[in-house]
């Protein structure tokens, strides 16, 4: 079905009935209901396919807006319940194209009409309904003619003259009997509305059981409300990159001594419920000035001294002499990298909160996880890319993650740096998310990680990337001070 | 630069159709010469009613339509490097005040932070406006007025301490009828057509929040009127004047496109 008719009615109307399928197959006809707006699940095979929903969708919500009214059956034969049920179509179909006159185009293409000499019922139905909703349409058949004068005040078709809804129904009553003095042949049981995108104006009539009944055998499915079950991608296999750390004792880098695979994360296999964060805000603490440039707020002196000379000297003048403080925030790329080793079982859900919750404020962000088991086995997961936007698989997969193995720091942020380091703009930081000091099985030394680290974020810095971390362990700050100097931030708990 | 030395009262009356009284209130406003926030959506005629104003009072009118990059500097002025040595050259705010006009600040809250510092001193009692840079107190002149203009759907949002020191008027689509009697006079159009581009409009709007930031705003609908006058269809004229700049997700395109496929 189409999914635009829930905002066409809004704009159109102001309503907002419930669209729901029609899930018999052999249904060719929306009807309204107490629930809302139920549509077959195809357009009628002879019909033009693409404005067919909208056509019917435009109709039944003239309906919802134009017939407040409920006509009692007693006393009207099926033929005259036809009539009032054709006449009541072409007069809210009337009323809405006075506001909407081009409705008249979308509709009119499925009025078509059989002209034949020996017309039967349904015929001379389609053949008033045909000229009521186009009145410059002439159709000369006598029953029409009066159908028509009935209907309009004026020839020219611009007056309704079936305002009430008991002036409506003598004039169907009037048609009726003629269509009974032509000994015309009416079959209730088989009639259709037609043209095919008019409702079976089951809503003009109280409710009757039948229709109660129908509802219950309708299983409803309101559009947007099925839940996309969509299939998790199945993660690949893991790329192995490899990298070098630093050796605090030697000192010296060791080639190729660490082995990060990178894999996206694993998909959620159950859907959490989150609630989203506040936004924490890390406002970056970079703010460069440009200097010798074109304009900007001040002077830079040393330039301004230069081109004096050479203004005085009879040179050319470099005309950029001003220096300008650039807006840091504006084009910042982040990669928030979170610990997920074993350590931070009991802190894990802070973390992955304020992973969400940096998401929130900062402009391009990915989220990744690492965690490792000895110098080959750094497993480092992509849980958002940068292009990825945060969506509940995203979030899933955030929430999905669990605590493991150790933390060998220094081979995470260089391979988080070199993928940021890909990454265009000027500003781009590593946000690392920590419950405290590096650790790994294969390293006895405590302070030989946090050497390496320290290297890292040097070798970061040369590569313009900035590493700042938010480190929840107070005792593990005084340590930390010396690696990421004023990058660190004491992330509090609650 | 140059162009603003030329600030003096426009010649002719910029057409403004009041919705309320907000004629009036800006006259007291100026008469006490409070500063005045003009808060509203995208094209509901927020830049049109200042330069009425202006035109009413007698006033010059400085615009500065700020964005992210507009600068204290901007506005109060900056240095400059000429054949001579350097100059100092006075910015839009500074001229303003020192000249008694009306100084606009177009969507203020776009500037950057430390442009709400210079302006302070000028909203309240001080009225003046420190130079540091040319070691300079300006005094405002007497009849000096900051206006400044904020659509609060955005992303961003004015401080405290800055929108405590305006009035505001709140502007928002005017009422049918004024948007038909606007749409016609602005677009040269019979009221009938104006009429139904208004009926457009107030359609859109409806989207708001389901799909859409905003309707159709009224200067929009003034644009539609304009092709539709150059001889546009009128279908045509809405496709491309409302229905496509309003929105990129399909589904909402195709709902308008179909809305003013309907009001035709």
């Amino acid at each position: 079905m189409n999914p635009a008719l829930s905002p066409y009615l809004r704009s159109l109307w102001n309503i907002t009935p419930t669209l729901f399928d029609i899930t018999e197959p052999q249904a060719t006809r929306a009807f309204l209901s107490p629930l809302g707006l139920h549509l077959p699940l195809r357009a009628p095979a002879d019909v033009p396919q693409g404005s067919w929903f909208h056509a019917a969708a435009a109709h039944a919500a003239a309906h919802l807006v134009f017939s407040p009214h409920r006509f009692d059956p007693a006393g009207l034969r099926p033929a005259t319940q036809a009539l009032v049920g054709a006449l009541e179509d072409a007069r809210v179909e009337w009323l809405a194209c006075r506001e909407l006159p081009g409705l008249r185009r979308l509709w009119l293409p499925f009025h078509t009409v059989n002209l034949s000499d020996t017309p039967n019922f349904e015929d001379l139905l389609r053949r008033l309904a045909r000229c009521l909703l186009d009145p410059s349409h002439h159709d000369p058949h006598p029953w029409v003619v009066k159908g028509r004068q009935l209907f309009f005040v004026d020839d020219a078709g611009e007056m309704l003259a079936l305002r009430q809804p008991e002036a409506l129904r003598h004039a169907a009553s009037l048609l009726g009997n003629d269509i009974g003095q032509m000994r015309l042949q009416f079959n209730a049981r088989l009639y259709q509305v037609m043209p095919s995108y008019r409702d079976d104006n089951s809503c003009l009539w109280p409710a009757d059981e039948r229709r109660a009944d129908a509802e219950h055998e309708v299983a409803s499915t309101p559009q947007g409300g099925a839940a996309a079950g969509a299939e998790q991608p199945v993660a690949s296999a893991a790329q192995r990159h490899t990298h070098p750390e630093w050796d605090r004792l030697v000192p010296m880098y060791r080639p190729d001594w660490c082995a990060v695979h990178d894999a996206p994360a694993p998909p959620a296999t159950a859907s959490p419920t989150v609630t989203r964060p506040r936004a924490i805000h890390t406002p970056s603490r970079q703010r460069t000035t440009l200097w010798a440039q074109p304009d900007g707020d001040d002077f830079d002196l040393d330039a301004l001294v230069d081109a004096r000379i050479a203004q005085r000297s009879g040179q050319a003048t470099e005309p950029r002499v001003y220096r300008r403080t650039q807006a840091a925030h504006a084009r910042e790329t982040t990669l928030v990298l979170i610990d997920t080793s074993a350590s931070t079982a009991t802190v894990l859900p802070t973390l992955q909160s304020a992973a969400l919750a940096i998401e929130q404020t900062a402009g391009p962000c990915a989220i990744h996880s690492f965690c490792s088991d000895g110098r080959h086995a750094v497993h480092y997961e992509r849980v958002k890319d940068f292009d990825e936007a945060l969506d509940a698989t995203c979030i899933a997969r955030l929430m999905a993650l669990r605590s493991r193995l150790s933390t060998r720091l220094g081979a995470a942020l260089r391979h988080a740096t070199q993928l940021i380091a890909a990454r265009r703009g000027t500003l781009r930081r590593v946000l690392l998310l920590t419950d405290g000091k590096p650790h790994d099985v294969d390293v006895f030394d405590p302070r030989y990680l946090l050497a390496d680290v320290r290297q890292a974020v040097r070798e970061a810095a040369r590569r313009h990337v900035v590493i700042e971390c938010l480190c929840l362990d107070p005792q593990a700050l005084r340590s930390l001070r010396g690696v990421f100097g004023a990058g660190l931030r004491h992330l509090k708990i609650g | 630069m140059g162009s603003l030395m030329d600030a003096r009262p426009l010649a002719s009356e910029p057409y403004y159709h009041p919705a309320a009284d907000e004629c009036a209130l800006f006259e007291a406003a100026y008469a006490q010469r409070l500063p005045v926030l003009l808060k509203g959506p995208t094209g509901c005629g927020k830049t049109r009613f200042i330069e009425h104003m202006a035109w009413r009072l007698k006033r010059p009118l400085i615009t500065v339509a700020c964005n992210d990059d507009t600068s204290a500097a901007d506005l109060t002025g900056r240095w400059l490097l000429d054949a001579h040595g350097t100059r100092w050259q006075d910015g839009p705010l500074t001229l303003a005040a020192r000249s008694g006009a009306i100084c606009y600040l177009d969507e203020l809250v776009e500037a950057r932070a430390d442009t709400a510092v210079v302006m302070h001193p000028l909203t309240d009692t001080r009225r003046m406006l420190p130079l540091d840079k040319h070691n300079e107190l300006v005094h405002a002149h007497p009849d000096f007025l900051l206006v400044a203009s904020y659509n609060p759907g955005g992303h961003k949002e004015l401080k405290a301490s800055t929108r405590q020191r305006f009035c505001a008027l709140a502007f928002g689509y005017p009422a049918t009828e004024i948007e038909v009697a606007i749409v016609s006079h602005e677009a040269g159009l019979d009221m009938e057509m104006a009429a139904r581009l208004v009926a457009l409009g107030v359609r859109t709007r409806r989207l708001q929040g389901h799909g859409l930031d905003e309707g159709a705003s009224t200067r929009m609908l003034v644009h539609a009127g304009r092709l539709i006058r150059e001889g546009v269809p009128p279908i045509a004229a809405c496709r491309i004047a409302v229905a496509a700049p309003l929105s990129d997700d399909a589904e909402v395109s195709a709902a308008l496109l179909a809305t003013v496929d309907a009001s035709f």
